[in-house]
């Protein structure tokens, strides 16, 4: 280091007074990386002030330089609304995700990715955007600045969204006043120095957003008005949080994902040093989800045999397309966050997924509100092999339930998308502060500063001596043997050649595997080699002990490859060999709908359906499914009923039965009996009354949409008396709307619980202490209806039209609004409200009377007001 | 037919944007049609105070407006409803405010005390957001600080006080501070609710406005209670109930007394 970065700022005007604007860019990088690059920096130094104001000093001078050339004012002819400002983008880790979130938030807009190469490292990677790139020209770092500035000011009425690479002065220099409409600064940087955290300071209006909770903190504590847009994940669904449902053999299986370069920051402990202890104390298996260099894993896998654990308990997997999916697909039970540095994208997965995580407390890192309250975190190895050892079944599905109501809470795309859309402010998740020790901080600073390699990383040193040419482009390691996990995850990754070589390697060892010369006819597909994938597939059936299922698998993977004559061969050859094979049957009309061929379809699955003696579900979801999609009620109908054993379906018949002419309404009262004694099981139970407060009504919506329930919802929203009635909305879906936006703007509070299954929902709800819970929908939505069948308020009414009763436990009460009918019309206790207009003010004050009325009957004291 | 006398108005804008001028002109022009008025623009003004008092000094109105140029007002009854207001219930109007001002910004005192209601547009944005701060049941609240992108004042107020151009010699708290003088000089100031009114920029903190606000937390320090020098607290976000309309038939059907009262209870509501 020179004496000059002891003054550095001195030192970088006196660059710029000289005119060396390019130098003074140089040197800003080069302070940035030289403390970014020193592990005692972590979570200490993240932001600059005076580095953000030089930057803006060179990015002045170069706009001056600019402003004089003829060209300057040129706008362009297809003005963007939004300008991404990047350095480069990447294939690893959430930053380019993020990018695409950001895109898909604000749709509809004309994006521009502007990427600055500042590294010049080409900025090889390109992913599909929705959006034009362009990358900077010129080889200085001054000509990408000066083509940067060119390039915003063709956009004055864009908003910039800024997600530089830490040491990019020139994104940051070209950031000035007057330039374009709006600039938001995304702190995207994980715990490391970043430059333009304080554009800000001399950018009027240029604002600066947090996307996890404790960077927004860290900002907010040093004076940067932050706001937090927290990270979302698109949902993928939960896995169950039911105890049983964990340890599924006895034993827990763990999961840790990241790049490596979150993992081997020099530190008192390495993963790699842990991972013997981490299974010994779990007893299970454990996956990493990320790429390691082969040398590493080698060594790791060493490692475990050398300490007693047999390699094969660690299961790596390069790349996924979907770290959610693999967490659910491998039924992992505790996801451990990476550690040191803890990646948060991942994190928040495993918690949308419903899987209990375990957080590493860095003494230098803030990470509180990375999950919820209850999750556990472990400073020291020990604490880590106490947590795996004390894993239960019960203590993994509560704090499985937590996760998943955690996410919904704070990492949903639709949280995200209303923070982009400034709809609302989210409050950081609430946290236990614990105090900093600055001793051990200082410790582990110094610590980190003199640690010597570790025996893990001296036996890679050895092994990379002994085996340098081990690599190959594609990451294979040559001398080793190649799993058949390995060559999958090159197959899933798109790296055919890889795989090719993979799989060739693997049926020399092994000839006869199905699975491995199925899927070198899915690679000779991909190069067109169409008559030796046909040979592969006849050999793998040929080896395969069941043949009708083998071709029915080639099937339906040549129809996931998109390869539909393929598909409909070897489907039909399955169900030639096997007419019994009623998923080839159900894949066979998926191929005839990827073809256009949607008559073929639907009269192949009804044909189906009437020969069969029993449903299929596979053909009956798919019948269903292409009915609505063509806009075939009857033949829905008809499956619908055919179908009452399923909830969904026998609901569906129910409010289709509502809508036709030939169904009495006591047809319709015994179908809703029927419906409630075949699948709401729920026995009648009740709840205390307390009305401490204005009556909280909770209403409880499938889809909230610009229709007759909407309208219904909005007038009771807008009318029921603020004084006496607190409202809260659940609802499924929203569709945009005036209404929808009418009604979500005079609600006192609402919860999305989209997708989530009932466990989760119904805590939603419970949380709420909601006192009469409404059901605006009847049978329009099985989900509410079975949700609402569980107790959930003291007191719970349901629409009653058209069916005389809702036949279902725990409905104290229908809600009666047509004239025709009277009380002794409904099997339930009947709430009238005999006025003419269900959406009007008359309406909402008699029911809001009604309700005061009645629970007071029921609860025997009158609801307080306030 | 009687011809009613209608008071003069003087609107005052400072632009640089000559396209944003055209665009705020026309807005009054057609506000103000069957009444006399004149537009004074001030495209060089070296702070909004500064240029606002310039106004001042050339205006002949007998109601003068200081306005932003970047502002829809969506009310064809504007001048009527202003007209009314004005006098002896009111003497300076605006839209957004504060009932009980504590520190530099007119939302610092939370929720219960702010009032009035804005919709943000950007500019290009297809969606108008609807921020509601505050209404109850007064199409006019009595407030002690106002927003500054629309100001309303009667000519009684200008001729008794001025913008303090030498303080607030820059782009921020002009408004807060002429507002609240004007308050505590014994004037009624107001935040109409009734009238939908579409601003199309955001604002925000940095380190200029930070010290703009400190030298208004001098200058009122007594006003504020406030112990004088002592250190401002960080700034607190400003809480909204916020939704998002497509187009404008759809923010007008949500501006209505209903809407905005229910909404303002939701939003004390969640912040008790």
């Amino acid at each position: 280091m020179t004496p000059a970065a002891l003054n550095f700022e001195s030192y970088i005007r006196q660059l710029i007074r000289q005119g060396d604007l390019d130098g003074a860019l140089g040197y800003v990088r080069f302070i940035v990386d030289h403390i970014r690059h020193d592990p005692a920096s972590v979570g200490q130094t993240l932001t600059s002030p005076t580095l953000d104001r030089l930057c803006g000093e060179i990015g002045a001078l170069s706009l001056a330089q600019l402003r004089s050339a003829s060209e300057f004012t040129t706008l362009s002819a297809q003005p963007a609304d939004v300008i991404i400002l990047a350095t480069e983008l990447y294939a690893l880790g959430g930053h380019t995700r993020l990018i695409e979130d950001m895109i898909a938030a604000q749709p509809g807009k004309r994006h521009l990715v502007l990427l600055t190469d500042f590294l010049g490292s080409g900025a090889a990677y390109r992913p599909a955007l929705d959006a034009e790139v362009k990358i900077a020209q010129g080889e200085q770092r001054i000509d990408k600045l000066l083509w940067l500035q060119h390039e915003l000011a063709q956009h004055p009425q864009a908003q910039v969204l800024v997600f530089n690479h830490h040491g990019d002065a020139a994104a940051i220099a070209a950031i000035q006043r007057g330039l374009n409409r709006e600039v938001i600064f995304c702190h995207h940087a994980d715990h490391h120095l970043c430059l333009g955290a304080h554009l800000g300071d001399r950018i009027h209006d240029a604002r600066h957003v947090d996307f996890f909770a404790h960077h927004h903190r860290h900002c907010c504590e040093h004076g940067i008005p932050a706001a937090y847009w927290p990270i979302s994940v698109p949902d993928r669904g939960s896995r169950s949080h039911a105890p049983d449902s964990f340890l599924r053999r006895g034993q827990l299986v763990t999961c840790t994902s990241g790049v490596w370069t979150k993992f081997n920051p020099l530190y008192p402990f390495h993963y790699w040093e842990e991972l013997p202890g981490m299974l010994h104390a779990s007893g299970g298996t454990h996956i990493h989800i990320g790429d390691i260099p082969p040398e590493l894993l080698a060594a790791m896998r060493d490692h475990l045999a050398a300490n007693g654990v047999k390699p094969d308990r660690l299961i790596h997997i390069p790349k996924v397309t979907s770290v959610w999916d693999t967490l659910l697909e491998r039924k992992v039970d505790l996801y451990i966050g990476s550690f040191p540095l803890g990646g948060g994208r991942a994190l928040i997965e495993a918690l949308g997924a419903g899987i209990p995580a375990v957080v590493h407390r860095h003494p230098l890192l803030d990470t509180n509100g990375l999950g919820p309250a209850d999750t556990a975190t472990w400073s020291t190895p020990e604490e880590l092999r106490s947590i795996l050892k004390g894993a239960t079944r019960e203590n993994l599905a509560a704090r499985s339930q937590s996760a998943r109501v955690h996410y919904l809470q704070f990492h949903n795309p639709q949280v995200f998308k209303a923070c982009v859309s400034e709809r609302h402010v989210v409050p950081t998740p609430s946290f236990v502060p614990v105090a900093a020790d600055a001793v051990s901080a200082y410790l582990l600073r110094a610590a980190c500063r003199h640690e010597e390699l570790d025996a893990v990383f001296q036996q890679l040193q050895q092994r990379i001596a002994g085996n340098a040419d081990v690599l190959n482009d594609d990451g294979i390691v040559a001398s080793a043997q190649v799993t058949l996990d390995e060559a999958i995850a090159l197959f899933t990754a798109g790296k055919l050649e890889a795989a090719y070589t993979a799989f060739s390697q693997i049926v020399e060892r092994s000839p006869a595997s199905p699975v491995v010369l199925i899927h070198l006819g899915l690679i000779a597909i991909s190069a067109g080699l169409d008559e030796d994938a046909d040979v592969f597939f006849g050999l793998a059936i040929e080896c395969a002990p069941d043949r009708a299922s083998t071709e029915a698998s080639i099937g339906q993977q040549c129809m996931n490859a998109y390869a539909p004559a393929f598909a409909e061969r070897y489907l039909a050859q399955a169900l030639e060999s096997n007419p019994r094979l009623t998923g080839a049957y159900a894949l066979l009309t998926d191929v005839w709908q990827m073809q256009g061929r949607t008559d073929d379809a639907l009269a192949a699955l009804q044909s189906r359906m009437q020969q069969s003696a029993a449903v299929e579900p596979e053909i009956l979801s798919r019948l269903v499914t292409l009915a609505r999609n063509t806009g075939n009620i009857d033949v829905e109908y008809a499956a619908c009923l055919q179908a009452r054993q399923y909830p969904e379906l026998h609901c569906r018949a129910i409010s289709l039965m509502s809508r036709r002419n030939d169904i009495s309404r006591n047809q319709l009262s015994t179908e809703a009996r029927r419906f409630a004694s075949a699948h709401v099981k729920t026995r009648a139970t009740t709840l205390p009354f307390v009305a401490h407060r204005p009556l909280r009504v909770g209403f409880v919506m499938g889809r909230l949409d610009n229709d007759d329930t909407g309208a219904r919802l909005e007038s009771l929203l807008c009318h029921l008396d603020p004084a006496a009635f607190e409202t809260i909305l659940f609802f499924d879906e929203i569709v945009d709307s005036p209404l929808v936006q009418r009604a979500l703007l005079v609600v006192d509070s609402c919860h999305a619980i989209s997708r989530m299954d009932a466990d989760a929902a119904t805590s939603i709800i419970r949380k709420q202490n909601i006192d009469v819970l409404v059901n605006l929908q009847l049978h329009d939505h099985v989900a509410t209806l079975l949700l609402f069948a569980q107790r959930l308020a003291p007191m719970q009414l349901n629409w009653s039209v058209p069916a005389r009763t809702s036949a279902l436990a725990n409905v104290d009460c229908v809600v009666c609004a047509e004239k025709d009918y009277t009380a002794n019309d409904f099997t339930e206790k009947c709430l009238a409200v005999n006025v003419d207009d269900t959406c009007g003010p008359a309406f909402a004050s008699a029911f809001g009377e009604a309700i005061v009325s009645l629970w007071q009957q029921r609860a025997g004291t009158p609801a307080k007001q306030s | 037919m009687n011809e009613t006398k209608h008071p003069f108005w003087s609107v005052i804008v400072c632009s640089i944007n000559a396209a944003k001028f055209a665009q705020v002109t026309s807005l009054y022009e057609r506000l103000l049609a069957d009444r006399p008025f004149e537009i004074i623009g001030i495209d060089d003004a070296t702070s909004l105070c500064e240029g606002y008092n310039r106004g001042i000094a050339v205006a002949r109105g007998d109601i003068l407006v200081f306005s932003h140029d970047d502002i829809l007002i969506l009310d064809e009854n504007f001048a009527d409803k202003v007209e009314a207001r004005l006098g002896d219930d009111f003497q300076v109007l605006g839209f957004a405010g504060s009932a009980q001002l504590t520190d530099g910004y007119w939302w610092a005192s939370g929720p219960q005390h702010m009032r009035g209601a804005i919709a943000h547009a950007a500019p290009g944005d297809r969606k108008i957001s609807l921020f509601v701060y505050g209404v109850n049941e007064a199409h006019t609240e009595r407030v002690q600080a106002l927003d500054g992108l629309c100001l309303i004042a009667q000519r009684r107020v200008v001729e008794k006080l001025r913008f303090d151009a030498e303080t607030f010699d820059g782009f921020h708290l002009y408004d807060l501070d002429f507002t609240f003088s004007a308050a505590q000089t014994g004037f009624n100031v107001g935040a109409m609710t009734d009238i939908p009114i579409i601003h199309m920029s955001s604002g925000g903190f940095d380190t200029v406005w930070q010290a703009y606000r400190e030298r208004f937390l001098e200058k009122h320090a007594a006003a504020l209670n406030r112990q004088p020098n002592a250190p401002a607290p960080p700034p607190r976000a400003l809480k909204a109930r916020a939704v998002e309309f497509r187009d404008i038939t759809a923010l007008r059907a949500a501006w209505q007394p209903l809407y905005l009262r229910r909404a303002t209870i939701a939003l004390r509501r969640s912040i008790a």
